[in-house]
């Protein structure tokens, strides 16, 4: 079972969405949609009937609203106010780190299975070196406890993702992501990477997105390649391979994820000339 | 998008001469990539990884046209496609001027596509 996130284009890049009770984070710098992102993966909930509760520490209730209504989303509004969507803010100047007032909010609103938002993780952790990285993961499973996270980190205007306030969420989430803007309005100024998806394939490469209003963030996600399972059950069937490749090329002619014909004949001649 | 630019430049990356056709953006990132020799390209890749950003800044700020290395038996050509997008090509230099004239008609084909966000 895979957690739709609602951004139009992504689900498909991660294998069909974010695994069940995992921390993910969206890395990036100010102004590449990591908002967004996250209003729109509760935005998908709230369309399937879930739950979900959204943690800022720098906008209010008033603040996700008047950004919601500014994209069209009336339903998250409307969620928002039905207490289907817990809004919380928690100011900077009181947060004592990975505070677990943070956590009990979420464990007393969750039942285990919430869609949890932290935007941003980075006031909560600015401050932090590398020697905190087990507090963090000490968070993040609590989050997972609680539901399928989506963690947004802000990137420095640096360009640097190798500070421990931004490599430590990444190493230790389930999957990482990193939007990009150079902010000069061409089909690759704002782009989207997977960095990393625990458990599951991903796809490779940079891909282009844009932000419009109603539809949120749209990628451009039109993989070269698609998966055709018919070819690699004929091909499995038709070869004298092995039983022990042969296994393993039957895992994979079930997951629902782009491979040609031609990258398994690949494999299948490196694997042959190995083992000749 | 990839499928897209993959139509426009099927012809020049067919070529036989034609090794690699990697697009970068300013900031180094490889937004497209198409290779027929892997083995080759590989060997160059690293060297323009570490140069491309420098040679990008180059073609912007100093307004090129183009760039040309010469590496061992092999050219990279670097066109300007957009303010953000460079093409560059690794090939044999055979039939040099035919590419060069091809890969002209490919950066004008690409820059409407490349250009807009929408």
């Amino acid at each position: 079972m895979r957690i739709k996130t609602g951004v139009i284009g992504f689900d498909t890049l991660i294998g069909g969405g974010y695994r069940p009770n995992t921390v993910n984070v969206v890395v990036g710098a100010s102004g590449t949609g990591k908002t967004i992102f996250s209003l729109q993966y509760l935005l998908e909930g709230i369309e399937n009937g879930e739950t979900g509760i959204y943690i800022s520490f720098d906008m209010d209730a008033k603040a996700v609203k008047i950004l919601s209504e500014s994209l069209g989303w009336f339903e998250l509004v409307e969620a928002m106010e039905n207490e289907q969507i817990l809004v919380t803010r928690s100011h900077a100047e009181n947060i004592s780190y990975l505070n677990e007032d943070i956590i009990s909010y979420i464990e007393e609103n969750s039942e285990g299975n919430a869609r949890i938002v932290v935007d941003s993780f980075t006031p909560l952790i600015s401050s932090l070196d590398y020697s905190s990285r087990r507090d963090i993961g000490w968070f993040f499973d609590q989050l997972r406890a609680s539901g399928t996270s989506v963690v947004t980190v802000e990137e420095p205007f640096t360009n640097s993702l190798s500070r421990p306030d931004v490599s430590i969420p990444i190493f230790l989430s389930d999957s990482a992501i990193f939007m990009k803007n150079i902010g000069y309005g061409e089909a690759f100024s704002r782009t989207l990477q997977i960095i990393k998806h625990r458990a599951s394939w991903h796809a490779d490469g940079v891909f282009p997105y844009r932000i419009m209003p109603g539809l949120g963030i749209v990628v451009e996600s039109d993989l070269e390649q698609r998966f055709q399972r018919d070819d690699i059950e004929a091909l499995l069937r038709s070869s004298k391979i092995d039983s022990k490749i042969k296994r393993r090329l039957s895992f994979l002619s079930k997951r629902d994820i782009p491979v040609s014909r031609a990258i398994i004949e690949r494999v299948l001649g490196i694997y042959e000339s190995e083992n000749r | 998008m990839s499928r897209r630019i993959d139509s426009l430049v099927k012809d020049i990356s067919n070529d036989p001469s034609v090794i690699g056709l990697i697009i970068y953006r300013v900031d180094g990132t490889p937004v497209f990539v198409r290779v027929n020799d892997e083995m080759r390209v590989i060997q160059h890749l690293y060297f323009l990884e570490s140069q491309i950003r420098s040679i990008l800044d180059y073609i912007f700020n100093q307004n090129l046209n183009e760039i040309s290395i010469k590496v061992e038996d092999i050219k990279i050509l670097l066109l300007p496609i957009t303010k953000t997008l460079v093409m560059s090509i690794l090939f044999l230099p055979i039939a040099e001027y035919r590419l060069e004239m091809e890969a002209k008609r490919v950066i004008n084909s690409l820059r409407p596509l490349l250009a807009n966000e929408v």
